[in-house]
């Protein structure tokens, strides 16, 4: 019976010792990935806050009435277009601190694709919507010229 | 005591001490260093950070040593973020066009300009109310930035910030703030324990965090030598431009 105990404490200890490190790497692989799935979706959610999405609109919407003011301001409208994809504000440096390298890495590129996806998608709806506010008026405008002119010649 | 008072090298040293001490903390700030703690709760869960902060305010450098949970280094410099992290022998750097906000000192930094610097980021008086002998400021922004930032009220109480509420263009209340604990740290009160909240579009609690400070050193003879701290050569350095 005491052999039995022993033999037991022994074995028992050799299995800790056996399966304690690949239990260490999982259970360090596993806390790396909820790091990782915890800054995407932060990133994700921290992007969609931060960003001022009247403002991008409003930006966007503004971009089709360069191409009226002069003949190429049409390239000026494309250029504000593709610069909207550049623009990056800053860095949130306090949201890293006392994060792991995997959380800063993944938070860094998730928040930069999607701050950069939101404010092309915002300055594009208010570009298409100017577009569309231009292309309306320009329709009315040449409606009351055509009856303008149809009237006029009645007369004649 | 009136025994000791009585002994001149007691009395002369005393005098001396306390002097000195009056002079340390009415001189300018040069360089402060903080211990510090920080709840942050989101989603239900609270995380627990711990470490010091370096704040080099001529050079406008501010390194976070970070203790717990991990080992890390964090140094802020004008447009650039660098994170070390001396376990893992990993580091990042960040590079961005515009400066990079300070962590966690911008509440002290404010604590030491006039009117908590919005006066220098455009912001202008609008009105005062005086509450329970609290005085209300109702800051404006810049009209330049109005579709950017939106309103900032403070409440000061015997001239030290006790509460800041931080509004979206639209009016929404995105962060209120509440000072405690001022420690009269050169010639400005610092508040030594700052607990804030930020919301989202529907009022809903983002964050609630709770930053503790303790064992404040100013102006200390021999700067912390971490103040100029640089990543090691050997560490690979991960770049990405904002």
């Amino acid at each position: 019976m005491k052999t039995d105990t022993t033999f037991h404490i022994l074995a028992f200890v050799m299995v800790v010792l056996m399966f304690s490190a690949p239990f260490a790497t999982l259970a360090q692989e596993s806390m790396e990935q909820s790091d990782v799935e915890a800054a995407e979706a932060y990133a994700k959610r921290d992007a969609n806050t931060d960003l001022n999405k009247p403002l991008w609109f409003g930006l966007g919407g503004t971009l089709p009435c360069l191409a009226l003011i002069h003949d190429y301001g049409w390239v000026l409208s494309v250029g504000g277009l593709v610069g909207t994809y550049f623009y990056r504000p800053n860095p949130p440096a306090t949201r890293f601190v006392g994060k792991s390298p995997a959380y800063v890495d993944m938070y860094a590129e998730t928040y930069k694709n999607e701050i950069t996806k939101l404010q092309t998608l915002w300055s594009t709806a208010g570009c298409l919507t100017g577009c569309a506010v231009i292309t309306g008026f320009s329709i009315i405008g040449y409606v009351r010229l055509g009856i303008t002119a149809i009237v006029t010649g009645e007369q004649d | 005591m009136l025994q000791l008072l009585n002994n001149p090298r007691f009395f002369i040293t005393f005098l001396l001490m306390f002097l000195l001490s009056h002079i340390l903390y009415a001189s300018p700030l040069k360089t402060l260093s903080l211990d510090f703690t920080r709840a942050l709760t989101e989603n239900n869960k609270t995380e627990h950070i711990a470490g010091t902060l370096h704040y080099d305010v001529k050079a406008l450098r501010v390194v976070v040593e970070v203790i717990q949970p991990l080992k890390q280094v964090m140094i802020v410099k004008d447009n650039l973020l660098e994170i070390y992290y001396p376990v893992e022998k990993q580091a990042f750097r960040f590079t961005s066009e515009g400066r990079v906000p300070l962590p966690f000192v911008e509440s002290i930094i404010q604590s030491t300009q006039a009117e908590y610097g919005l006066t220098a980021l455009g912001y202008t008086l609008d009105r005062h109310d005086i509450i329970d002998e609290v005085l209300y400021t109702h800051w404006s922004p810049p009209a330049k930035a109005k579709d950017k930032l939106g309103h900032v009220i403070l409440g000061m109480r015997d001239g030290r910030l006790i509460s800041a509420e931080v509004k979206n263009p639209e009016g929404h209340i995105t962060g209120r703030s509440r000072y405690q604990n001022h420690s009269k740290i050169g010639t400005n009160y610092i508040p030594m324990a700052v607990t804030s909240s930020t919301y989202g579009e529907k009022s809903e609690v983002h964050q609630h965090e709770q930053i503790v400070y303790s064992n404040p050193q100013v102006n200390a003879e021999t700067p912390n030598p971490i103040l100029n701290f640089t990543i090691p050569k050997s560490v690979e350095v991960k770049e990405i431009k904002w």
